[in-house]
């Protein structure tokens, strides 16, 4: 059973603050950075990789990551929480792709996904609005083969041909469970998300 | 292919994980400005950030927030930029600088100044990742090698292919635990280790871990650790959140007096 994480109410002139302070080299804002994001980041991080102690090496990777990036970003367009969590999901799983010696394809995406530029324009407090609200309780919903193909396209990186020779299904039976769990998440959000 | 049959990928790419020629098709579209697929792109990384924030709640331990700012202490504390001597004719100095570079200012100037970014953050990038690795690697290493580390054997009950530890024991910076033929856990499990105190006080919780294919494992505790009074390291299987007192029979118990 999950729990969706309760976040700190996150302010969005704070995380535009935090981030404008960042690129100044102020090294306070990075601690209350963590503050509001540390623990969502470990959660995520220990997700992926079950094991407390390198958890905390990937968080302590991820936030020095962000930290040195940070003259990049844009305080007026971009959306601080995402970006942390996009990084900090790439780490994890960066690390589980070393462990398991699974050289992926896809290693330069992964990096490429953390530019700066995708998170422009998204919603500022997306991670405390409705609609994370509803496509959480709509993740929960899911059938257990719909939730547990998207689980592991985002906690352990796999790809459908990945995850096809994991679960010894046919790819195309893993395709129809990543469509369907996908429509289904789209079709409770409605066209206001996906419009 | 049309934007049409890319968008049922938008999601998969924004994980990475897309497979081709879906995730060339992507990229082709965004390098050609599509706006339909940046849209859908954009979305999609909404939704994934989303589907992160359903995992499992779990406070980190308080030391981490120190560790992450000790990452960043070797450099120089940010003083106030108008706090420091000659500011206002650094100022002065500056803004004639702008405007002369501005003067000058070529197209070719933008295009190298970003290879330049470019070629800092790939450096940077690699940087980071041989730096962690060296750390990990470190610290193992550091630990075996300290002459307070000692070797604890022991193995279980089971008739076949009983799982087996070995601990190591540094009063000083942890316990680390390598152990094999772990069984398989089920969805939502996880393995976690236990200090035990001697006098049957409570088990101390030792961390989170997870056995990989072939049922080996390791897990480092840092920390000091009081040996006099502890009397050995057990496993438990619990539930994926970790527990904070067992709630399962240890299938590994090692005793530190052996």
């Amino acid at each position: 059973m999950f729990f969706p994480i309760l976040f700190a109410l996150a302010d969005v002139q704070a995380d535009r603050e935090i981030a404008r302070r960042l690129k100044n080299r102020e090294q306070e804002a990075l601690g209350t950075l963590h503050d509001r994001y540390g623990r969502l980041a470990f959660s995520l991080i220990l997700r992926v990789v079950k094991n407390s102690a390198v958890a905390e090496d990937l968080v302590q990777e991820t936030f020095l990551r962000v930290w040195n990036r940070a003259q990049a970003f844009d305080e007026e367009k971009g959306a601080l929480g995402p970006w942390v969590l996009t990084v900090a999901r790439n780490r994890a799983i960066d690390y589980l792709r070393s462990v398991n010696g699974r050289m992926s394809q896809n290693m330069y995406e992964l990096s490429g996904n953390e530019q700066q530029s995708m998170f422009g324009d998204l919603e500022k407090d997306i991670l405390n609005s409705d609609r994370a609200r509803i496509l959480r309780e709509a993740f929960q919903k899911l059938n257990e083969n719909q939730k547990t193909v998207l689980e592991m396209a985002y906690f352990e990186g796999l790809s459908q041909t990945e995850m096809a020779e994991k679960m010894k299904q046919p790819l195309g039976t893993v395709k129809t469970w990543v469509r369907s769990g996908l429509q289904a998440l789209r079709a409770e959000l409605g066209e206001a998300l996906m419009a | 292919m049309i934007c049409e049959e890319l968008k049922e990928m938008y999601e998969l790419y924004a994980m990475g994980v897309s497979d081709d020629p879906e995730r060339s098709e992507i990229n082709s579209h965004l390098a050609q400005g599509c706006v339909t697929c940046t849209k859908g792109v954009k979305h999609a990384f909404e939704t994934v950030s989303i589907i992160g924030t359903t995992a499992f709640d779990v406070a980190p331990p308080a030391r981490l927030r120190a560790r992450v700012m000790a990452s960043i202490r070797s450099e120089p504390a940010k003083q106030s930029f108008w706090n420091l001597p000659y500011a206002w004719m650094g100022l002065a100095a500056a803004l004639a600088m702008v405007a002369l570079g501005l003067w000058n200012r070529e197209v070719g100037l933008d295009r190298s100044l970003e290879e330049a970014r470019q070629q800092i953050s790939a450096l940077s990038q690699t940087q980071e990742r041989d730096q962690a690795a060296i750390r990990r690697v470190n610290a193992a290493l550091n630990f075996l090698n300290q002459p307070e580390t000692r070797l604890v054997t022991t193995s279980g009950k089971a008739i076949e292919l009983p799982p087996k530890a070995r601990v190591f024991v540094n009063a000083k910076t942890g316990v680390l635990m390598m152990a094999g033929n772990l069984p398989k856990l089920g969805l939502g499990k996880i393995y976690e280790m236990w200090l035990i105190p001697k006098g049957g006080a409570a088990p101390v919780p030792a961390g989170l871990f997870q056995s990989d294919e072939t049922g080996t494992a390791m897990h480092l505790r840092p920390g000091t650790v009081d040996v006099a009074s502890t009397a050995a390291v057990a496993i438990t299987v619990e539930p994926e959140s970790g527990s904070a007192a067992p709630t399962t029979t240890p299938i590994l118990v090692m005793g530190l007096s052996d």
